[in-house]
Parts: structure tokens; sequence; C-alpha cells
């Protein structure tokens, strides 16, 4: 933790009642960088925005905003959330009905002079595209005009860091890629800090420079998109980012029997009871010739069409002779239905973890 | 479902406090306020238990149980009929369809534009001995002396009657959201499950609106055991009008207070059955679609049924006592075409305005304390300052009376032996003395609207307007009052023609020799100066049509889905 970090928040704890939302979180927010806090609904991600924000009362913990500490119940300090110096953008966008864009992007410029004001809406308003809807009122716009002008009302006081709670959920999906595209290019022009919460996977590896992953208060794991992805911590972090594959195996003088035969597993204990995952596009499937199988030999279940490929599924059995039913996403076409292939899965997308 | 279980529109908003261990400003302001408005009541109990009374045994041995059974019976028939009336009418008005039925759907609102107390003075002049219809019946069969099984207006169930016709609304309001409330979908299942429309009506309608009839049937009955126009015009011993006979008449307030708490658990009772009501009608809705009502249609006798069901208390409520005082006051222009009865205009528009407005700026603050903390002191604080309405006008009268006069008794003194000045009655008899009771009495109203308005407008805009640089002080101002603009203005009509409307409080707290359109119409009819009263009471009426439009027009957009209907 840098001291000009835009954001950091140590050791947050805080509960609702008698439960407990908040259990033990740290975060930071580089200068420039986007972060994306992420995870299930109803994790307490919302709430550590809402900290860092100061729109809930902080009960345990600190948060400082480049450099200096805005909140620490421990030493009574607790600045109000109009003192922040903060961005929010929200899900419902939240702009003020009975104010015109321009008025609703001006709002937070009183400190600056009239001129200047002016001048600097036009501007934010500008990088949003949305300069010629200065007098019109947020119900005649559109979903994703309201989501800019939300967007270029918390960037005009250009704040230290920009919050944004489901900033794109609010938005049918076809709209929604784009507008994501526009926000984070927006973003990186402008060297923003963010912090962003979602619920969605592919939103957070899409913007995320980093991504912190929350379940049930805590924080799971954090790092780039690509490690959280490749080299997650637990079956949790793992299933998350996408569908897996699990087969159940129990570990035998180092190594783990199953349908994808021996594998080693070197730092699991004796007797361990250990899930084997692969995600379903790092499968492979090849005709099996005569009866040599270059993999292992197994019967395509069903197939489905999605569009940007196919899924299959196959059947095997795994150390103890249950059926474990396989999600195979191929690009090509696949094979038919009752047809034996050869399976292969490359070592290295197998990811081994204790069963929970 | 991760959009609708989002925490943010769940978890009330607890901004950050700067002073840990402190309630906020706005939760010591709203606990206040309750006090304030809790004090009549809270006096009363006092007065009530504090002293001891030369007349109570005496009163308990007499007419107090003479009060209470006309209360009760008064309490019985006007629940019978406000049923009878009201239920029916919601009935037809939302899920038939009648020629007439959209005139009906606002129309049924029109006599909650009278008090009870104007309508029965309609009534007396129109069927007395000496009244129109008298008269004509008389000339029609010929026989002055043939007319005794004619049924005396003034009384009991004459009283009854009265309260029925202008309190049924309240049960037509609340049972018709009920029923628009009702998903489509279980009437339609309840039909493919073998229901004709009336046993539909009987198993799932109406069973599933009853909480929200019983509340309206709560409301009616506070309304009725307020009143005291009616009854005391009458001459029928009612609990409210004992607390003013013995406080007046006999001089014991100590007896007086006794009267008063028992009416006071008459009206708890019914607050709580309300309250309760109210909770079970919101769980009511099992499913969350709707659709355009399938309105029954009518036809032939169904169809001439339904209208006269709907047009009868119309009639009877509203256009009959219209006529009747519009007949009275252009038949004698001489009594309300002067400088008196400007005067009265006058008053009476100050004081209702003076009240709106504070009450509205009461309901403001409470409700947005209430939105920014939510605390259990602040729950609180607003649960007892919302109960106000509950209270009758008579009870409140002599709570605010009492403590004021002898505060008036000990600033009296004070002034005379510090300075040997005699500067009279400060506080009793003053405007701001019959404002506070109508603040206590009517704040409701005015909270309520203001409420479901703030409830309306997300959390997020605070939010929004902290993180750019608002205090919560500033974001009212600048946010939600701007936003509210209608529902404000709104809410001060409901309580200014509430105001305007209002007897027994007015009465006793008024500044002396201060008439208002109310008190004025009382004392004429008092005076058996029917006709005299008619001007001010036909100008009470005009008023009163106000909120009967804000309403009308509010149902009209209330319900989802109902769409363009037919």
């Amino acid at each position: 933790m840098q001291p000009h970090d835009a954001l950091v928040l140590q050791d947050l704890y805080h509960d609702y009642d008698r439960l407990r939302a908040v259990d033990g979180v740290s975060l930071s927010v580089r200068a420039g960088e986007v972060v994306c806090l992420v995870g299930p609904s109803g994790c307490g991600k919302s709430t550590v925005l809402r900290l860092a924000a100061g729109l809930e009362a902080l009960q345990s913990g600190r948060v400082s905003m480049r450099g200096e500490v805005v909140g620490d119940p421990a030493k009574r300090i607790g600045v109000p959330p109009e003192r922040r110096h903060v961005g929010l953008v929200f899900q419902d966008f939240a702009l003020f009905p009975h104010l015109t864009v321009g008025d609703n992007v001006a709002f937070g410029l009183s400190q600056v002079p009239a001129a200047d004001r002016d001048k600097r809406v036009r501007d934010v308003l500008r990088q949003v595209e949305m300069e010629n809807y200065l007098d019109a009122y947020p119900h005649a716009l559109s979903g994703g005009q309201q989501q800019r002008v939300a967007l270029a009302r918390a960037l005009a006081p250009e704040p230290s860091v920009l919050l944004l709670d489901e900033p794109f959920s609010g938005l049918d999906e076809r709209l929604r890629e784009q507008v994501r595209d526009d926000t984070l290019r927006l973003l990186r022009r402008n060297g923003t800090a963010a912090l962003l919460v979602t619920h969605d996977p592919e939103e957070a590896l899409f913007m995320a420079d980093r991504i912190y992953l929350m379940r049930a208060g805590r924080i799971v794991q954090s790092g780039p998109p690509q490690e959280l992805y490749y080299r997650p911590a637990d079956l949790f972090v793992a299933s998350f980012f996408s569908r897996v594959n699990e087969i159940r195996g129990v570990v035998r003088d180092g190594h783990v029997e199953g349908p994808l035969g021996r594998l080693c597993a070197p730092d699991r204990q004796e007797g361990e009871r250990v899930v084997v995952t692969f995600r379903p596009e790092a499968v492979s499937l090849a005709p099996v010739l005569g009866d040599q199988a270059d993999g292992l030999n197994v019967e395509v279940q069903d197939t489905h069409f999605l569009g940007t490929g196919w899924v299959v599924h196959v059947l095997v059995q795994d150390a103890e002779g249950r059926d474990v039913k396989l999600s195979v996403r191929l690009h090509g076409r696949p094979p038919k239905a009752g047809e034996r292939v050869a399976l292969r899965v490359p070592s290295d997308a197998i990811l081994m973890f204790p069963e929970t | 479902m991760s959009l609708l279980s989002h925490p943010q529109a769940a978890t009330p908003v607890r901004f950050g406090a700067r002073h840990w261990g402190w309630p906020s400003r706005w939760t010591i302001v709203a606990c206040g306020l309750a006090l304030l408005i809790a004090a009549p009541v809270i006096s009363v109990l006092i007065n009530a238990f504090g002293a001891r009374s030369d007349i109570w045994q005496h009163l308990v041995e007499t007419v107090l149980s003479n009060y209470v059974t006309n209360s009760l019976l008064i309490m019985t028939g006007v629940t019978i009929g406000v049923l009878i009336v009201g239920v029916p009418a919601a009935w037809m008005t939302t899920l038939c369809r009648f020629p007439g039925r959209r005139l009906f759907d606002w129309a049924l609102l029109l006599p909650m534009a009278f008090p009870a107390y104007v309508i029965a003075y309609a009534y007396t002049g129109l069927l007395d001995y000496a009244g129109p219809v008298q008269t004509s019946l008389r000339d029609f069969v010929g026989d002055p002396q043939g007319l005794r099984w004619l049924p005396e207006v003034r009384s009991l169930p004459g009283a009854i009657v009265m309260l029925v016709l202008v309190l049924y609304p309240y049960v037509y309001l609340l049972a018709r959201a009920a029923f628009l409330e009702q998903s489509v979908c279980v009437l339609e299942v309840s039909r493919t499950l073998g229901c004709s429309p009336w046993s539909s009506f009987r198993r799932v309608a109406l069973p599933l609106a009853r909480p929200a009839i019983a509340a309206g049937v709560a409301l009616a009955l506070m309304e009725a055991l307020n009143d005291y126009g009616t009854v005391s015009y009458f001459g029928i011993n009612t609990l409210v009008t004992g607390i003013f006979r013995v406080w007046r008449g006999m001089g014991d307030p100590v007896a007086a207070s006794q009267i008063a708490v028992i009416l006071l658990l008459f009206v708890f009772t019914l607050l709580a059955i309300e309250r309760s009501s109210r909770g079970r009608a919101s769980y009511a809705h099992s499913t969350a679609r709707y659709r355009p009502l399938p309105r029954y249609k009518l036809r032939g006798w169904a169809a001439l049924g339904a209208i006269v069901g709907c047009a009868v208390p119309v009639v009877l409520g509203f256009a009959l006592p219209a006529v009747m005082l519009l007949h009275w006051a252009l038949s004698s222009p001489e009594f309300w075409q002067n400088a008196r009865f400007l005067g009265l205009l006058r008053n009476s528009f100050l004081l209702a305005g003076l009240a709106a407005l504070l009450v509205l700026a009461v309901a403001v603050i409470l409700a947005y304390a209430l939105r920014l903390h939510p605390t259990p002191a602040t729950r609180l604080a607003v649960r007892v300052a919302s109960a106000g309405y509950a209270v009758p006008g008579a009870v409140l009268a002599i709570g605010v009376l009492l403590p004021l006069a002898s505060l008036d008794h000990i600033v009296a003194n004070w002034a005379k032996a510090q300075f040997g000045w005699s500067i009279g009655l400060v506080f009793t008899g003053t405007l701001a003395a019959v404002t506070y009771a109508y603040l206590a009495r009517f704040l409701t109203i005015s909270f309520s609207a203001v409420e479901a308005s703030l409830a309306k407008i997300t959390i997020s805009m605070d939010l929004a307007a902290r993180s750019l640089g608002r205090a919560p002080s500033q974001t009212l101002g600048l946010i939600h009052l701007p936003i509210m603009r209608g529902t404000l203005l709104t809410a001060a009509i409901l309580v200014f023609v509430d105001v305007l409307k209002e007897l027994p409080a007015t009465l006793v707290l008024r500044p002396f020799n201060f008439d208002t359109l109310a008190t004025r119409t009382y004392d004429l009819a008092s005076d058996e100066r029917l006709v005299e009263a008619a001007g001010p009471a036909l100008a009470i009426g005009l008023v009163g049509i106000l909120p009967v439009y804000l309403l009308s027009r509010a149902i009209r957009a209330a319900r989802p889905g109902a769409g363009k209907d037919q």
C-alpha cells in the first residue's frame, strides 16, 4: 500500500444488527487503476463500497483516500460523504428528475466559479457524447444515455476515486457491452481511479486491472483477472468465473485415481478427499480410431447448439464408480449423440482442490 | 434476483455519524416533536389520574353508562352502515361494468366533502315538521296529524344515518384499493376451480380484502367517536358531549378528563385494529402480476341495482343536502353577502392555512428524520406523533387547554408578583393554542403523504447528492422538496380542508370572538337559524370538494396495469 493510493481500506468489519456483513476486508485502489470488487449477491460487496464512501457509519477499520485517513472509529474520525471527494454511480443512475442534464452535472460543482462551471459541464458532457442534451430532462433519455450522464455527473468534480455500484445492471444486455467499453475508455483517458462493485464475473474480467473476489464478507482472492481465472485459490473461485467440471477423488500415495488417469497430488495429504476440476473449453474431443483411443474413451450423451459453439455432454465414472456428467465446449462440428470419442484434458488445465 | 435483492434497495441509509454514541440532531428534533404532539394526551392522563373529582362517583351512578351505551350504539350502527354502503359500492365500481360506473368511481367520494354536522342540519331542515317534505306531504294527505309515523331525524338512529352517509367513503376507498390490488390471476384461478363470479367474490376477493375493509371501518369509527356537532345538535349524550357537559357545564375538568380517558380507550382499541389490519393487508398480495380487470358486464335488473346502489349514497350524502343548503343560501343572500361572512372566510382560511403550513413542516421534518436515521428512537417518535389522528378533538381541546390555562395562571401570577403587571391570558385563546391542537390531530394525514412520497425517491438520490458535496439538510432543500412539490401541495390541502371542517377543538380553543365557518355554522344551527347557517355550511362543503377531487385523481392513476379501461 503506497501512501498515495487513491483508496485504501484496512480491516473493515461491519455488522447489520447481529449479522456480520463485512468480515475483515482490506483492499486498495492505486491512482488510475480500475479495481473490481466482485462476488455473489449478498456477499457484502456493496456494504464495502458504502463504507468507503462514508454512506454507512464505519464500525471498525480504517478508510484512507490519497494518504489521508477519512474514516477511523478508533480515532473518532468520520469525514461525512459530502467531504470525501468520491464520485458515485448507481445501478439506477439516480439522476435528479427535477433538474436538467446540465444542472445534474453541475450539481457537484458548487465550489467552482460560475464561469468555469459551465465550461466544465460542457467539457464532461462532451466526453460522454451528451453535450447536445444539456437542457434535456432525465426522463427523456434512454437508459444508456442516463448512465452516461450519471457518469459525467460523478466525474465532473474530479473525485479522488470513483465508486460504481453495479453501474451496468440496469441496462439491457446488448447495450451493456457498449457502455462498459465506453466507460472503461473514459476512465482510462481521465486516469480516474475506480472501484467497481459487480456480481457479474464477466464484467469484472472485462473491466478490471485487479479483481477482489468476495464471499460471505471476506476477500477470498485478489489479483489480476488472469491470475484469478487460471490460478484460482479454491473451488469457489474456480467455479465463480465460469462453469467447471468436477470429479471427486481420494489421495492415495500422493496420487489421485480417476477417469483422467493417475494424477499427481504432491502437496495433498494421504486419504484427503479432493475435487479435480477443469473448464469445459479446455477439453478436446477426437474421433476414436479403431479401438485405439488417444485419451479417455467416452460416449457422447447429447449435444446443444449455443450459437457461438456447441456444448457436448459426456458421461464418465469416477474412481468409486459414480456417474459424472462432463461438459465440453467445442467450436467446430460436434460428434453425434451416441458416438464414442476420445476425451483429452491438457495437464496444465487440471486443478485440484480439497473437497468442501 | 440479484437486482431485486440488491442491498441498496433494502438497507436504510445510515449516514456516517460524526459523533459516535450520540443521537443525531434529526433524531433529537423528531423525539422533541413527538413529545410535543403527545403532550395533550399525557396532560389528560395526568389530570384524570392525578386528582380527585367530586362528581365522578355521581357520574358513574347516573349518566356515564348512558354516554358509553350511546357511543357503543353509534359505533355498532356506523359499522353496519358503512359496510353495507361501502363494500358493495367498491365491488361494483371496480369489478363490474354498468352504465355510469366511471362517474360513480369518483362521485362516491363526494359525501366526504361535508362534515356530518352540516348534513345533519340540512336533513333536519328538510324533514322537520316545518320542512318542505312534511309540509308538502301534509298538503297532499290533508291531515296535519297524519304524519306522526314519520321517524324523527333528531334521534340516535338519525345520527347514525348522518354519520354513515359521510363516513362510508373510508370503507369504499380502502375496499376499492384492496379489490384493485388483488391480482386478477387469483380471481381467475378461483373461476377455473369452479367458482361463479359471486362465489369467487365471497370466497376469494372478500377474504383478501378483509384487512383493508377492517382498517376502513376503524377509521370511520374514529371519526364517528370524534363527532361532536351532530350528536350535540340531535341532543344525544355520548362520551364527547359528556366531556363538554362535565367540563364546561359542571366545571369539573378532572371528571371530564376521566371521561376522555374512557374515550381514548375506545379510540386506541380502534387504532390497534386499524394498524394491525393494515399490516396484514400488505401480505394479501400473493402475486405481483397485474392485468386489466375483467369487469363483469351487468345487464337489466342487475345493472339497475348497481346504479341505484351507487346513486343512493351519493344523492343522500351529497346531492340532496347540497341542494337544500344551496336553496337556503340563495333564498336569503343577505346572510352571506356581507362583511361578516367575508370575515368568517378570512378567519377560516387564515387558521387553516397557518395550520397546514405548520403541519406540513413538522411532517417533512419527521419523515426526513426517519429516512436519515431509522433508529428505534426515531421510529418510536414517528409512531407516537402519527397516532394523533385517533385522538378526538374534544380530548385534544381539554388536553391543550388545561395545561395552557395553568401555565397562564403561573405566568400571570409571576408577572404580577415580579413587576406588578396584569398581563392577562398569554397562551389560552390564541391562534397558537388552536393551531397546536390541529398539529396533533392532523399531522398523520400529511405525514403519511410525505412519507409515501419520500419513499418513492430512491436512496441513491440522497447518496448521489451527498457524494457531490451536499449535507443532508441541503439535500432536503435541493432534491427532496422540489421532487415532492405536488405531494406537499396535496398534503397541505388535505390538512387545510380538515381544519376548516373541524369543530370541537376549534370551538373550545379559538381566540375570543374569533368565528370560523365551522363554529359559526354550529352556533347558528344551535339557535335553530338553519337558513342562516346554510351560507357558511355550503362554503365548508365547497372547499371540501377539493380533497375529493385530489383523491379521485390519485385513485385513477393508482393501479399498475389498469391501463385504459372500458
